[in-house]
């Protein structure tokens, strides 16, 4: 990852253009060698040249060492070899001297350019597996697809010189092919040759058990020179997508081996990512279960107990073997009164919860002052409980622009959990800062630490068995429902010595409106 | 003092337990009682006899109720009590501002009943309260010697407070939409911005309610208009 990148990319160049690299240097130091023809005995240019092979050997692999070791045999014989600037050889020991060389030079060249093509080819070797070795890094955090998509895009591009990379994988819902990277609401439908290798593959796993194929053609609408690589992405258990290179040469050997490697990988990450979902999808519906099992028994607990204790008091009036002073009888309907409240409020929770649940219950905004809100939930409280209610409104707060009938609902759930929760006074008050805020305080228990963050979920009873907010124990959970769906917020503090604080904060209609 | 003519109540809606308990309810109390359980039916009883009242259902299996109460305040200025269910508020308010005169929310009492319903007959009749003398929790409103006390302490008024005062007691627990207290205060030929009045109301409570910030006797009714509370 950190290898220094312009040394690499100088031995690259090299690597690429390693015949032009022969001449030159061959070229340069006959030209360099040619003013200093006399200060050295002819024979020992030999040695020089020797040296200027083994450079090409080193840097430009086996042909282009060969290439100099004859170039440069020629060179010599031609420049420094008496007589000058012939073929001719006027000595019988210099014959043996280029003989001699020739051998020589050939089989250094030979040795060292194979042992330069092999610290290469295991360079490389080296970079792919640096490459598979990040992207698998990335696939152990990487959640999304697109993320993984990219990471991939990124290592192809660096390591095969990809123009354009593509993964393709089938729509969770419709099954449809669809890229990656595509926008939100794009349609985009593969291409012809996409699709039926999809079906190809798709159909060669689950289908007839044959084994996915490489198709590699030219691109028909790209410069003739493009090539496209398409490689099905084949995990274990199924054909997880697609996945489509552009390069702009033909892949060798080696780069190819790469690019199906990098594909099996991304199958390995699509895989488990699909089978994550599927056991989440698994965990959301026990959780799912749960609540509706949960629903069922809150809701036979709280319609059937008033009903069971409506019918008892409502048959034992229609009984005629008993003498009832009408004082009895009007107690008696006192009571199933009281039991009617309750299967009113069990049901109106249920409602709301329901309401909320399938977002059917829009907020409807209208201008109201704080103040009115508070008196018409409070108004609405039985006399007993009236009593027990103070306020720390001021006077003069600004108008809200909420719904005045969601928000009444919630305060009702807050300031009835508050009066349920504690003996005393139990006190409404309200602030304006850059939001309103509404609070709730009572001198109860408290509300453990603990359970600070549970308090607001549904069904929720507290460590004391009691139940919050309302007897369903949906209260909180429904205040909490309707604030956020008012753009507002919902906590609860402590309060010193003891008691508890549940603090609104409500958005203020805004000035610009 | 119901001797005089038998007052008619009509009552639209679906379901025959409702229908049942109110005929029970009204007929106790001396109103004739005809009930229908469809909008057809509805509007065939309503061209065949005109009634002092009229209870709809906003539920009805074959026109919405707000439709229809759209479509009977074209030709029929008698006074129209609406009967919802919780889920149905953005329906209420929609009937109010189309024409009913006063909503109840399913479950409601028999006496919550009675008073809406004797409370429409009144205003419809143009008879005034018959309770000139109002006292609760320490504040006494006499709308006839237009004298107003808390805690035996004269409150002095402005004649627009006292005018929304007496139209909001004089309907006492009943609705009363902005446009009825413009109508009432200020005279049909107005159409009195919501703004303005709620500045007089404002200022009211701070002069008759105890905790002028948390009002408890004059109550917004949200979006629609304002209710006095007598309980």
């Amino acid at each position: 990852m950190d290898m220094p990148a312009a040394p690499n990319a100088i031995r690259d160049r090299i690597r690429r253009h390693g015949y032009l690299t022969a001449v030159g240097s061959v070229v340069l130091a006959t030209s360099v060698f040619a003013p200093f023809r006399e200060s050295l005995g002819r024979e020992q240019w030999g040695w020089l040249y020797l040296l200027v092979l083994g450079f090409v050997a080193g840097t430009a692999g086996v042909g282009p060492a060969v290439l100099s070791a004859v170039l440069s045999f020629f060179a010599w014989n031609f420049f420094f070899i008496p007589p000058f600037h012939t073929l001719l050889v006027a000595e019988r020991g210099d014959v043996v001297h280029l003989g001699v060389y020739l051998v020589v030079s050939v089989a250094v060249g030979l040795q060292t350019g194979r042992l330069r093509d092999r610290e290469a080819v295991a360079q490389r070797e080296e970079r792919h597996a640096a490459a598979l070795n990040r992207l698998s890094t990335s696939l152990v955090s990487e959640t999304s697809t697109e993320g993984l998509a990219s990471a991939a895009a990124e290592e192809l591009t660096l390591v095969v010189g990809a123009s354009s990379v593509e993964l393709w994988i089938p729509d969770e819902s419709t099954l449809a092919l669809v890229p990656v990277t595509r926008h939100e609401q794009e349609t985009v439908s593969p291409p012809d040759d996409i699709a039926s290798m999809w079906a190809l593959a798709a159909g060669g796993v689950t289908g007839h058990g044959r084994p996915p194929v490489r198709i590699e053609r030219q691109a028909a609408d790209a410069t003739p020179s493009s090539h496209r690589l398409l490689l099905p992405l084949v995990s274990a258990a199924s054909v997880e997508g697609l996945l489509e290179v552009t390069l702009d040469a033909p892949p060798d050997d080696a780069s190819a081996s790469f690019v199906t490697a990098l594909a099996h990988l991304l199958a390995a990450f699509l895989q488990s990512r699909r089978l994550n979902a599927v056991a989440m999808q698994a965990a959301a519906e026990r959780e799912a279960e749960r609540l509706r099992s949960a629903v069922v028994s809150s809701v036979s607990h709280e319609l059937k107990t008033p009903l069971a204790s409506i019918t008892a008091a409502v048959t034992d009036l229609l009984e005629t073997d008993v003498h009832r002073e009408p004082d009895d009888v009007r107690r008696k309907l006192g009571d199933v009164e009281e039991d009617l409240h309750r299967l009113d409020d069990a049901i109106a929770d249920l409602l709301d919860v329901s309401r909320l649940e399938a977002q059917a219950w829009q907020p409807r905004p209208t201008e109201f002052e704080v103040g009115e809100l508070v008196g018409a939930v409070v108004t609405r409280l039985p006399r007993a409980s009236r009593e027990r209610v103070t306020y720390a409104v001021p006077e003069g707060l600004p108008m809200l622009h909420l719904d005045f009938v969601q928000l009444s609902r919630a305060l009702h759930h807050v300031i009835g959990n508050a009066l349920e929760y504690s003996d005393g006074i139990v006190t409404v008050g309200a602030a304006v800062e850059r939001d309103m805020l509404l609070w709730v305080d009572d001198s109860g228990p408290g509300i453990p630490e603990s359970e600070k963050d549970l308090v607001f979920d549904k069904f929720y009873r507290g460590t004391s068995g009691r139940a919050l907010g309302s007897s369903t124990g949906l209260g909180l959970s429904i205040a909490r429902e309707i604030i956020w769906a008012n753009g507002g917020e919902i906590a609860i503090e402590g309060r010193l010595p003891h008691g508890t604080r549940i603090l609104l904060r409500l958005p203020r209609e805004r000035e610009d409106a | 003092m119901k001797a005089k003519t038998t007052e008619r109540v009509l009552v639209i809606d679906d379901e025959s337990q409702i229908r049942r308990a109110l005929t029970t309810i009204l007929e106790a109390r001396g109103y004739a009682v005809d009930c229908v359980a469809s909008g057809a039916e509805a509007v065939e009883a309503l061209t065949a006899r005109t009634p002092h009242l009229i209870i709809l259902d906003l539920s009805l299996p074959d026109i919405d109720g707000v439709a229809l109460c759209e479509q009977l305040r074209t030709w029929l200025r008698v006074p129209i009590l609406v009967l919802s269910v919780r889920s149905e508020e953005t329906d209420k308010i929609a009937a109010l501002e189309t024409g009913a005169d006063d909503y109840l929310t399913k479950p409601f009492s028999a006496g919550e009943l009675v008073a809406r319903v004797r409370a429409l007959l009144r205003r419809a009749t143009g008879e005034v309260a018959a309770v000139p003398v109002m006292s609760i929790d320490g504040l006494t409103i006499d709308i006839a010697a237009r004298r107003v006390t808390r805690d035996a302490e004269d409150v002095l008024l402005t004649p627009i407070e006292f005018s929304i005062l007496s139209v909001l007691v004089q309907n006492a627990d009943r609705l009363v939409t902005w446009s009825q207290i413009s109508d009432a205060v200020w005279g049909p030929e107005y159409l009195v911005d919501v703004r303005t009045i709620r500045v007089h109301v404002s200022n009211l409570r701070k002069k008759i309610e105890r905790h002028p910030a948390v009002p408890r006797h004059v109550l917004t009714e949200p979006g629609v208009g304002l209710r006095f509370d007598s309980r």
